[in-house]
């Protein structure tokens, strides 16, 4: 299959001395080749890279919008790239609908729709989900619920009543449930074999407090999954699960027409009980002096930083402005993070920024996982590119941020579950109809200013929480030595 | 790898897993491909689905091409490869590709280490540049500060994704009694911590010299390209690449485990872990295909074997996974089940070897085939939506035409579990996963002090 071996273009003739006659002839040889072949032999120019021309611009999906007969939207990208297809079914309510001393029940609801649903019990229904080749589950972020399927398109007609049967008429079986939350249980007990975890639920906690929804995991305590009843969760199905909470996002190898009329027939007589109102959720109250929180894990290899506040909503008019700060502090490979924790310090294996933003502030966090002996001096360097982001931002730094977000931008539509995604994301937070279509214009349209602006206001390191898991008797002594601010010891016990 | 993402065999062999067709519609990918004069092999895929090209080089180079006292060298070559080359300053490479809304990275496996640039399609040439700089200019400027630089981000990598992450060492101890010391299986791609310290210099120099040479690699080129402007700009680029000498491939010994050999470690963690694991067929070797699905039968789904009796209907194991990891020298195949507190591991292994006799003396059903073939199936036309990145259709179609020739291996490689009956299932387990030959790992809490 390899090509047979032609002479090496790097055999120039500078290079021999004192040819011989046959040298000579291979060397006219080789001259020829030079002459005729348009790129292969001379050396490019390496002086400086080459310049990319005019960016490609990229064709937005056709997205098809229509409705079912009792109002549900149906958005629908035709992709035909690969035979299978995504339906997502999005209910606009999530784990912030979840009641005060029930924290974790929208996730549970979610967690229990195929274990029982329509006629079948959990095994019958796995079992036919499995032999389509399908994937079928529910999630819930705190702003919304998905009920999502997977499935080659030839058996989406088969799939599709199975779906509908989990998202409207799970059943909940008292047994399943038992088994749910025996499992569950463990899984709590088993957050404590890792750091990363450990500071995923105490940076939370530690920002919202225990009575905030925002301040305890989506899959909620010990206490409460202990305390479920199925007929809490039938309640809460009924209660949330609805038609005018609804839309459907369906990208793949399908044709509008054939796979509305097919979600017509599965979903159309889906009717609406009476609305019940949804807990109101407060948006927070935000942290500060700074303060060290430390969680012990003794032995630890690493610690895991985490430092922030709460951040922004997603509704904010300061996004693009954040989109690029954040491109610069940490949300890229470049970033000023993880340049200096990673590659100038070799503290960690990557340092990162990022606003978890949700129809309220979630929070800002920079994070990294950092070798244990050196957890002081890189909680030193955090705060050096915390204050040092509030300062003007060099241009190249700021124009390297912008080209890499509104270029990188085509990326986000590689797969069906990447085009839904981002229906989805226009759909919850309302996002007008060319917000995709401006999108790169609207990020290379930011300037210093305001970025400097959405820093000086977003990015405030004396007010900041920072939260470590680690191994306390080897990091505490050098910790209080920064003189950061007050220190409490945090039982990982009280934040789960 | 560059970025957090996991190193491991087993990972990788997920991405590569491979699966049957149930649809009619043939998977194929047209493609073209040549020979640089250097050796180099290049492969090209038009794709115009979106206005972004990806460039996806693999050097036949991996952790089994080291030596012992030597290992985690070829991950640790991997990092310096991104730290700049002669003309391209340090740091450079990721800011001229972030500032042209592009992405990279790279991994290492026993076998090969992988790379990928993803640019908007106006980029090529930059993407080009930058591939053909490194393979043909790195040394110039490999400092030893540089080299000491990414030694100290490997070594918070095997702190993080090993050390510090629950059951982590017990992913390189499973390979360890596997395959005896020497086989280039035998220890971890990351490396130990003590080989990290001793890689020189020199070791570098000579590692770029042998290795990462064109007639040891292969190139695809995909995406929104036009296939003669990116054949001439792959020419521009990579012909003046001196070829080196020819690598010979890696030998190993056949292993064969001939009792059962049991380990005990400790870890940071709150429930005891068992870890199973055979020495299987290499991957595409007959055998290959059938583990692939042998695992899904034992721990795919609800219904599973393994599942369903340990963890849905006892309910003594908090989780069970099976997994064929391939190779290209050989595979390994790995039962993992957690028991539940107040139950043991060996309550879980009696399990394991009732369904395992079971599997031994009865085929399964056609049903149990078709929903373990199906869902891998399922699996496989997924990964083809992602054009670039790890387990991206330009990797895959590295990967094929390393181990087969033939980059448009997709439907062979699907009809490699088309093929399969439920008596290749029962004969497979007979021959490949005996009971009295393999390893038992079992993981047990440290005792708090």
């Amino acid at each position: 299959m390899r090509a047979t071996s032609a002479p090496s273009a790097k055999k120039s003739p500078a290079a021999t001395s004192s040819p011989d006659l046959a040298t000579l002839t291979l060397l006219a040889l080789v001259t020829v080749i030079l002459l005729l072949s348009p790129a292969g032999a001379q050396q490019p120019d390496r002086s400086k890279p080459p310049q990319p021309g005019r960016p490609p611009s990229l064709t937005l999906p056709v997205v098809q919008k229509r409705a079912l007969s009792n109002g549900i939207p149906v958005w629908i990208v035709e992709r035909h790239a690969v035979p299978v297809v995504s339906v997502d079914l999005m209910l606009t309510t999530g784990s912030a609908a979840d009641p005060v001393g029930s924290y974790g029940l929208a996730q549970m609801t979610a967690a229990m729709l195929d274990e029982g649903a329509g006629t079948r019990d959990s095994l019958a229904l796995a079992d036919e989900i499995d032999y389509l080749g399908a994937t079928m589950g529910a999630n819930t972020t705190f702003d919304a619920t998905s009920v999502s399927l997977f499935v080659p398109v030839a058996r989406l007609d088969q799939a599709l009543p199975l779906f509908a049967d989990i998202a409207l008429r799970p059943t909940f079986p008292q047994q399943e449930l038992d088994r749910m939350k025996a499992e569950w249980l463990v899984e709590f007990q088993q957050v404590a074999d890792d750091p990363t975890s450990m500071a995923r639920l105490a940076y939370p906690r530690v920002l919202y407090g225990q009575e905030h929804r925002f301040g305890t995991g989506l899959s909620g305590t010990p206490a409460v999954v202990q305390a479920l009843t199925r007929e809490q969760l039938a309640a809460f199905h009924a209660a949330r699960y609805r038609p005018d909470k609804a839309a459907f996002f369906v990208v793949g190898d399908v044709r509008a027409d054939a796979v509305l009329a097919q979600l017509e027939t599965q979903f159309g007589t889906w009717k609406a009980g009476p609305l019940e109102p949804e807990p109101v959720v407060n948006a927070g109250t935000q942290h500060g002096p700074r303060h060290i929180y430390l969680v012990d894990k003794p032995g630890a290899a690493q610690s895991v930083v985490r430092i922030g506040w709460l951040g922004v909503d997603r509704a904010t008019p300061d996004y693009f402005a954040l989109e690029v700060l954040n491109t610069i502090l940490g949300g890229s490979f470049t970033s000023r993070l993880n340049q200096n924790l990673r590659e100038t310090h070799g503290y960690t294996y990557g340092a990162r920024s990022g606003f978890d933003m949700r129809r309220l502030a979630g929070p800002f966090v920079a994070t990294a996982a950092v070798q244990t002996d050196k957890t002081a001096e890189a909680v030193h360097e955090f705060f050096v590119e915390l204050e040092g982001i509030r300062k003007p931002i060099p241009a190249a730094e700021l124009d390297k941020a912008k080209n890499n977000l509104a270029y990188s931008f085509p990326s986000n539509f590689a797969t069906n579950s990447d085009v839904a995604g981002q229906l989805e994301e226009q759909y919850l937070y309302g996002l007008p109809d060319n917000y995709y279509a401006t999108y790169v214009d609207r990020v290379l349209a930011v300037t210093p200013a305001e970025v400097q602006a959405a820093a000086q206001k977003y990015i405030q390191p004396e007010s900041f929480a920072v939260v470590i898991v680690g191994d306390l008797k080897v990091i505490r002594p050098k910790l209080e030595a920064l003189k950061l601010g007050p220190i409490t010891v945090v039982d990982f016990k009280d934040v789960l | 790898m560059k970025l957090l993402t996991s190193l491991s065999r087993l990972a990788c062999s997920v991405a590569a897993a491979a699966v049957l067709a149930g649809t009619a519609q043939a998977q194929s990918v047209p493609y073209t491909q040549f020979d640089l004069p250097n050796g180099l092999h290049v492969i090209l895929v038009e794709d115009h689905s979106l206005p972004i090209v990806t460039t996806n080089m693999w050097y036949h180079v991996g952790s089994g091409n080291e030596k012992p006292k030597r290992t985690g060298f070829a991950h640790l070559f991997e990092h310096l490869m991104f730290e700049g080359s002669k003309h391209v300053p340090e740091g450079d490479f990721d800011n001229l590709l972030e500032a042209v809304g592009g992405d990279n990275n790279g991994s290492t496996t026993s076998d090969r280490t992988n790379y990928y640039i993803t640019v908007p399609s106006n980029a090529l040439d930059l993407a080009l540049f930058l591939e053909s700089d490194r393979m043909g200019y790195l040394l110039d400027t490999m400092t030893p500060a540089r080299v000491d630089g990414q030694r100290a981000v490997v070594k918070n990598e095997l702190r993080q994704s090993y050390q510090n992450a629950p059951y982590g060492m017990a992913e390189i101890a499973v390979d360890e009694l596997l395959y005896p010391p020497g086989h280039p299986y035998h220890w971890p791609t990351i490396g130990y911590m003590a080989d990290l310290d001793a890689a020189t210099h020199k070791d570098v120099a000579d590692f770029f010299k042998k290795y990462y040479i064109p007639n040891n690699a292969s190139l695809v080129v995909a995406g929104d390209i036009d296939p003669a402007a990116a054949r001439a700009a792959v020419e521009k680029w990579f012909a003046g690449v001196k070829a080196g000498a020819p690598v010979p491939g890696v030998a190993a010994p056949q292993v064969e485990l001939t009792k059962v050999v049991k380990k005990t470690m400790t870890d940071k963690v709150q429930l005891p872990r068992l870890d199973i694991a055979w020495v299987t067929p290499a991957h595409y070797a007959p055998g290959d295909a059938e583990l692939d699905m042998v695992a899904q039968v034992l721990a795919g789904g609800k219904n599973s074997r393994l599942y369903k009796r340990l963890v849905y209907d006892l309910q003594i194991a908090q989780d069970v996974s099976a997994l064929q990891s391939s190779g290209n020298l050989a595979s390994s195949f790995h039962i993992v089940l957690t028991p539940r507190p107040g139950h043991t591991v060996d309550e879980l292994k009696k399990v394991v070897d009732e369904e395992l006799a079971a599997l031994r003396a009865t085929p399964v059903s056609q049903r149990e085939l078709d929903r373990a073939r199906n869902g891998l199936e399922a699996a496989y036309l997924s990964s083809l939506e992602q054009l670039s990145g790890f387990g991206g259709k330009a990797d895959m179609m590295n990967g094929y035409y390393v181990a087969t020739g033939n980059p448009d291996y997709f439907q062979q490689d699907l009809n490699r579990y088309k093929a399969i009956r439920p008596v290749d299932l029962q004969a497979t387990v007979d021959r490949y996963l005996p009971s009295d030959r393999r390893v038992e790992l079992t993981v047990i809490p440290e005792v708090a002090k």
